[in-house]
């Protein structure tokens, strides 16, 4: 017999353990690997705004689940390194080199990160497809979208895989190079104690979570609303207040004991109590992080709701099913056409209204981010070009009953409408007539909501009938804009009408109308005149029926509610797909980590349930420690994790506009669904956690 | 053969430093059978760990033929834990993946020894502990006082010359203790071996040279054997009484 004999001899003892290191790697890799590549994808890139706030959510809460991943790999090589552990100072003691021990061990794992990573990564590209595809399949159809490997994703995985190889050596190298050997043989009896502590922290660590999230989210905005600054980037690290106070909060549940009222209820729950302080730090630790993916999994799940109930809310409260609007200059379709053509998809309009707008010449103010993080404002008198009401036409059409005496002014907001830096309800204040450049000044009354009239670009006004004939009368035609709305009966069944009357539209508009949302004739002119470029002048739009981005890039898309929530939709698929797989990603996470530890529980106490069995506890007592514990471990990241993150978006909600609209009153619903859906996960996998502890310690 | 100089060791709980062994100073010379004894918790683990060094020492010497082994190179270390020490655990320290049989070979083939020879000298001992009906089972199927003869028989298999072990009849009923005192006792006369024995049973320490009574980290007492060994252990059983707490295990 040889020593080689003797290592295949342990190891085949302990295959378990090797296929659990391996199974976890390659799904780290899988999933960070097939993430990266679909993220990097062409076809993803193209749809991803730069800049934008959706990009940088992205961003923040892949890197969550990347330390996630990371996490539940390093977990299971030190539970591995656990298992080995005694074997390995069982050799030390009787004499083996530690440079034989170390090549053995670096060996072994070299083969398993090796077989793993080319695994993983050879996997993560038809799962990635399979991923699309079955996304495809089930929530949106983007045939359109040709999908395309992100071969650079490919380079992210392999930099993980580096990563995690260089973490699990680190640890191996740690775990072997410690001169105490009684320490190595007695690694899996090995813990730290929490010590005790006092009653307020509990208190003090909730009161850190929402200092935190406050400082983090909250002083940037007030001190851009009352100080005009923007706060640099590094103020984020204010959120780390709030991860303190997780840890505070989770430790107090861990480890805090009060004698107190119910002494009886004390001792019955000591036995548990103290073994949990006394696994407590590694304990608190995990928790934490479990507590943090949990909170990154529901962000990234409460992104849909956020849209899909935005989106949802506008359809159904909507008092106009079908809008569009055109400068009276256009050829554009007809009543007449548009009941023929409703006459032969058997659709029947109901409430049929045109209203005339005019464009006029308005005031304005221009942010300015300065290097310093304050914000300076430009007010130019003559800033471009907005559409304006007569009050009764409005009145007529929006069935509201609003006066206004000449002079005053209404400003027109949609269910989502808010300020912000760029743009307040009262800006205007001075209005031009862009035929004889006669200026005057204008008051402004109140908003009012009409959904239909809100669009991206422009805000609309109404003004009292007799200024708005005054200028009507000497306006030319280019300035005269027409808007139909009218509503269907079963407007979700009218989607072959909405689209050929959408086609219909598109055909008839001239190159002229050709234009982007942002576009202002006015505007340009200006650019024009001081040799400025002029962007939204030079974006060509293709008015073709099939083209897919004349939704967000046209300034005349019609409005058809039927249509719009498949557009939005399409538009934000690929939001959601990235978005739903993190949240599969945490969730992964989260459920191997939980699981990892309570096996580890298991493992740590199973000397001392065995002497509790002969100290004549019964199985049912001993369950009933064990569960106790677990109990802890799932309940509180759960409870901790999503009460933060749903106070967090209620935060941000809340800040965005300064209220809750209702549609974002509806996603705050639908997303405690999903804390509920979660909650289930959590339950099952503690279940199964449940189960295979019982097998451990024999019950 | 074996000197310990102002030895010092303490553990550190909760930023709490226990002070467990001070200022320990003895020698042992060859072939020389000595005992320690002492109260639980006196620190007679942590001599025998810092004496392999199996963990390391605050402070002190240690010297083992003359060298010292304090600081000494990994590899150094490893030969000699391999070839000349015999270390017996407390708790027994067997491999739960190999049989009783493969565990006693292990120093031997950490060695790499010659196969033939080391099977009939594993035999030889299996026999001479009277385990060779269970040499081919798991240390999860065999009792207690199985599981501490293996771990003497795998201390032995090296011939070491200094044994170091720790209460190796704490689970064994008088005839099996006497062959493993009498397992010593061999080797110390065949190969000069010197032994270094914890243990709580008077008898067993009566077979010794000399016992080394420690007490809250310091040698208290000194005992040797002058005359006869039931004088010694009357010697011993008085001693033990004086330091109070253990006189149950000895009336
Ligand atoms: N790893 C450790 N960390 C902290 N303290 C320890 C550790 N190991 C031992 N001790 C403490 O050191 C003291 C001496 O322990 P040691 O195991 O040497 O006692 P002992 O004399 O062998 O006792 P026994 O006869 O019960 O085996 C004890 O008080 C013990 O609590
Ligand atoms: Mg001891």
């Amino acid at each position: 017999m040889t020593m080689n004999n003797i290592y295949s001899k342990l190891r085949s003892k302990n295959i378990k353990n090797y296929y659990i290191l391996i199974f976890c790697k390659i799904l780290s890799i899988v999933l960070v690997t097939s993430y990266a590549v679909m993220f990097l994808s062409p076809t993803v890139q193209n749809v991803f705004p730069k800049h934008g706030d959706s990009t940088k959510q992205a961003y923040l809460i892949f890197g969550i689940a990347i330390i996630g991943c990371a996490l539940f790999t390093s977990y299971a090589s030190s539970l591995f390194l656990k298992y080995k552990s005694k074997e390995t100072g069982i050799l030390l003691s009787l004499g083996t080199k530690k440079s034989h021990i170390k090549k053995v061990l670096f060996t072994e794992l070299l083969l398993i990160t090796f077989t793993s990573s080319v695994i993983g990564l050879v996997l993560s590209i038809p799962i990635s497809y399979g991923i699309w595809k079955l996304f495809q399949f089930f929530i949106i159809d983007t045939r359109e979208m040709v999908y395309h490997i992100g071969w650079f994703g490919m380079v992210f995985g392999i930099i993980f895989c580096l990563f995690v190889t260089l973490c699990n050596f680190t640890m191996a190298i740690r775990f072997i190079n410690r001169t105490n050997l009684m320490d190595i043989l007695n690694e899996n009896k090995k813990s730290e104690i929490v010590k005790s502590i006092k009653s307020w922290f509990g208190t003090v660590g909730v009161i850190f979570i929402i200092i935190g999230m406050f400082l983090g989210y909250g002083i940037p905005i007030l001190s851009i609303r009352v100080f005009n600054f923007l706060m640099p980037s590094i103020w984020n690290i204010t959120y780390l207040l709030s991860i303190v106070g997780i840890y505070m909060v989770i430790t107090f549940v861990v480890v805090h004991s009060k004698k107190g009222k119910s002494s009886k209820k004390y001792y019955k729950n000591i036995i548990p109590k103290s073994m949990m302080k006394f696994i407590g730090k590694q304990t608190v630790r995990n928790m934490c992080v479990l507590s943090l993916l949990i909170c990154g999994a529901l962000f990234a799940s409460f992104y849909t709701p956020a849209v899909i109930s935005s989106i949802f809310y506008s359809f159904y409260n909507n008092p106009y099913d079908y809008s569009f609007h055109y400068k009276i200059t256009e050829n554009q379709v007809t009543k007449d056409e548009i009941y023929s053509l409703a006459e032969k998809h058997a659709v029947n309009i109901t409430s049929y209204k045109e209203i005339q707008s005019i464009s006029l010449i308005v005031n304005g103010v221009k942010a300015n981010f300065e290097n310093n993080g304050k914000i300076t404002y430009d007010y130019i008198d003559k800033i471009g070009y907005s559409e304006f009401f007569s009050v009764s036409h409005f009145n007529r059409v929006s069935k509201q009953n609003v006066n206004l005496k000449s002079g005053e002014y209404m400003t027109i907001i949609g269910f989502e409408s808010a300020e912000n830096i760029h743009k307040r309800f009262d800006d205007l204040n001075i209005v031009t007539n862009p035929t004889n450049d006669v200026t005057k000044k204008m008051d402004y009354k109140k908003t009012i909501t009409f959904q239909p009239f809100v669009k991206e670009g422009t805000t609309k006004y109404v003004i009292s009938n007799k200024d708005y004939n005054k200028y009507l009368k000497d306006l030319s035609k280019e300035n005269i804009e027409n808007f139909v709305l009218f509503n269907v009966e079963n407007p979700e069944k009218t989607y072959a009408f909405a689209k050929e009357l959408k086609n219909e539209i598109i055909k008839r508009s001239s190159k002229k109308s050709a234009v982007n949302p942002y576009y202002d004739e006015y505007a340009k002119k200006i650019a024009l005149e001081k040799g400025r470029n002029y962007y939204p002048y030079n974006y060509v739009v293709d008015l073709s029926t099939d083209n897919n981005s004349l939704f967000t890039n046209w300034k005349y898309y019609p409005s058809f509610g039927v249509l719009n929530r498949q557009d939005i939709m399409k538009n934000m698929s690929v939001f959601l797909l990235l978005f739903i797989y993190i949240a599969v990603i945490c969730l992964t996470a989260i459920g191997i980590i939980s699981y990892t530890r309570s096996v580890t529980i298991a493992i740590n106490n199973k000397t001392l349930f065995e002497s509790l069995k002969r100290l004549g506890a019964n199985n049912k007592h001993i369950e009933k420690c064990i569960k106790v514990q677990l109990k802890k471990i799932f309940v509180v990241p759960t409870i901790v994790g999503s009460t933060v993150t749903y106070l967090f978006y209620f935060f941000i909600m809340y800040g965005n506009s300064g209220n809750v609209t209702p549609s974002e009153y509806l996603g705050l619903k639908i997303d405690f669904g999903i804390i509920i859906l979660i909650s289930i996960f959590m339950y099952l996998i503690y279940k199964l956690s449940f189960r295979k502890v019982k097998k451990i310690v024999e019950i | 053969m074996l000197t310990v100089k102002n030895l010092y060791k303490s553990y550190k709980t909760n930023n709490i430093k226990y002070d467990v062994l001070k200022n320990v100073y003895f020698k042992i010379h060859k072939g020389e059978f000595v005992a320690v004894m002492g109260p639980s918790g006196s620190g007679k683990t942590t001599l025998l760990n810092t004496i392999s060094q199996y963990i390391p020492s605050d402070k002190g010497e240690i010297l083992l033929n003359g060298e010292s082994i304090i600081g000494l190179k990994e590899d150094n270390l490893a030969y000699i834990r391999n070839e000349k020490l015999g270390f017996v655990f407390q708790d027994f320290m067997l491999l739960d993946g190999l049989t009783v049989f493969e565990n006693i070979c292990l120093p031997q083939i950490i060695a790499d020894k010659n196969i033939v020879s080391m099977e009939s000298s594993v035999n030889k001992l299996c026999d001479f502990f009277c385990i060779s009906h269970i040499k081919n089972k798991y240390p999860a199927e065999i009792s207690g006082g199985e599981k501490q003869r293996t771990a003497v028989a795998r201390a032995l298999i090296n011939n070491p010359f200094l044994i170091l072990a720790d209460e190796p009849t704490g689970n064994l009923d008088s005839k099996s203790s006497r062959t493993v005192i009498e397992a010593f006792i061999n080797a110390k006369n065949k190969l000069s071996a010197t032994i270094f024995m914890v243990t709580h049973d008077s008898f067993s320490a009566s077979f010794c040279d000399r016992v080394l009574v420690l007490r809250d980290g310091e040698i208290y007492k000194e005992l040797k054997k002058e005359t006869n060994r039931t004088e010694f252990l009357d010697l011993l059983l008085k001693t033990l009484k004086e330091l109070g707490g253990e006189n149950n295990d000895y009336e």
